[in-house]
């Protein structure tokens, strides 16, 4: 089934792309490849469900979110390389791939439900409001640092090695919270980091000297 | 009218009270690890010890990495301090982990685990600042030889626990990455490891090296009690970490 969603959301979407121009293009191809690193992520993860004696919860606490910031981030590395005079909104851009990727997982997540008595609405809502900003703040995380670090020559690498694993970490927590008796504590952390992310990122860009 | 003259003195003013409790948290960090040796020959469960000892590291490092955000603000050197700082922050997520998950699952963390990608990744914005440090000394000043190649023979460590102690391939990959990042840190120090202005910072990164080989040892070594080694020298490499570098900032500004 999600083979059959994910089609029908990339090709009009790419459509889109081609008609878009500049930083919107960029942004929507952004959006593109986070539905491709859902698909990405969910085999590697089906695999290692295969290969190894894991639930499904030790795989979400311990492993799943290695394999998704990866998957996620992977375009934003090409931007390290990229000269220092051209200026790209990568947190946006991070964003974007976060969202991309947590809509195709809502799909999933809805029709793995499907057949469960009452309203799928607040079961979809909880979803918006917790793994969609999780996904989008730990991959706007590493695009922040991306734009961070190419204003410090020399220390790319491993400032940017330090960024993922600041992502891989909170996911990872967001992830033991969910799972665990306190998941209440899971559900509002996203929402928190999502409204100090966008408080910092509103901050640095309206400093005259920051592109963030 | 607010002048210019009474902004800086604001600024000098909060830095001076952010040295002050780093410094504080420092003395602390000395007291509470001189404490931890002591209780562990009180004979008290090691379980309620490695709890309270974990609680202790999370506190502290969130003290810690906030104190070093706010130093970020008011710094001359605001990129790296804030790695410092992020540095710290990295290391209390992966703290916070820890703790959450043996407070969760009501036992001891797996090794390797997620919390050690926040642990590890502390020494990436170290060697990140270090780079930055080193990078403004002349290149005809730093004098590199033979004998400075000592900082790989840590990594015989990982390699003597792989022949010798342990099979798991993930938890060797997590002992040779530990190393690794042991061995750029301080290969990527030589060039101020004379220097007395950055000793105290010298200090911290010295002693978490020596913590987390510490840990990987007695992970390996004695799996039933390894957090004992190192859980109160954490707190203290951290403060002395980030105190150092404000200190030596503040020997910039004299």
């Amino acid at each position: 089934m999600y083979e059959a969603i994910f089609v029908g959301t990339f090709v009009p979407l790419l459509f889109l792309a081609f008609v878009l121009k500049g930083e919107n293009r960029l942004l929507i191809l952004f959006f593109i490849w986070g539905l491709v690193a859902f698909v990405l992520s969910l085999r590697i993860n089906n695999a290692l469900i295969a290969s190894f004696p894991l639930g499904m919860e030790k795989l979400s606490i311990n492993m799943a979110p290695i394999v998704e910031e990866f998957a996620k981030a992977l375009p934003l590395y090409f931007f390290i390389g990229l000269s220092k005079e051209k200026k790209f909104p990568l947190v946006s851009f991070g964003v974007a791939v976060g969202i991309g990727f947590s809509i195709l997982e809502n799909y999933i997540y809805l029709f793995q439900h499907f057949n469960d008595s009452g309203s799928p609405v607040s079961f979809i809502l909880t979803r918006c409001f917790t793994t969609c900003l999780i996904h989008a703040t730990t991959t706007g995380i590493i695009g922040a640092g991306i734009v961070l670090v190419k204003r410090i020559k020399g220390i790319v690498w491993p400032i940017h090695f330090g960024l993922f694993a600041v992502a891989v970490t909170i996911h990872s927590l967001y992830n033991l919270y969910v799972f665990s008796s306190y998941n209440q504590i899971g559900l509002y952390m996203p929402v928190v980091l999502f409204i100090i992310g966008v408080a910092l990122y509103k901050k640095l860009s309206n400093k005259k000297d920051e592109e963030i | 009218m607010i002048t210019w003259e009474q902004v800086s003195q604001r600024k000098l003013k909060s830095k001076e009270i952010i040295f002050l409790t780093a410094k504080g948290i420092l003395i602390l960090s000395v007291f509470w690890a001189a404490l931890f040796y002591l209780l562990i020959f009180w004979e008290l469960p090691f379980v309620k010890l490695t709890w309270f000892a974990n609680g202790i590291q999370l506190l502290s490092a969130l003290v810690i990495s906030v104190l070093g955000i706010f130093y970020a603000r008011c710094s001359q050197e605001r990129y790296m301090s804030l790695s410092i700082a992020l540095g710290a922050f990295t290391w209390t997520l992966g703290q916070f982990y820890w703790f959450s998950y043996i407070y969760l699952q009501e036992s001891l963390l797996p090794q390797p685990t997620i919390a050690d990608f926040g642990f590890i990744s502390t020494y990436f914005f170290l060697i990140g600042v270090i780079i930055t440090i080193t990078n403004k000394i002349p290149r005809y000043l730093i004098d590199l030889s033979f004998k400075n190649l000592w900082p790989f023979a840590i990594l015989a460590v990982p390699l003597y626990l792989a022949l010798s102690k342990t099979d798991s391939l993930v938890v060797n990959i997590d002992n040779f990455a530990f190393a690794l990042a042991i061995v750029c840190a301080l290969w990527k120090a030589q060039p101020i490891l004379s220097s007395p202005r950055y000793g105290v910072f010298l200090a911290g990164l010295s002693l978490l090296c020596i913590c987390d080989i510490l840990y990987m040892v007695f992970a390996c070594c004695i799996p039933e009690a390894y957090t004992l080694a190192a859980d109160a020298l954490y707190p203290l490499a951290l403060s002395l970490i980030v105190y150092g570098f404000m200190k030596a900032e503040e020997m910039t500004d004299v």
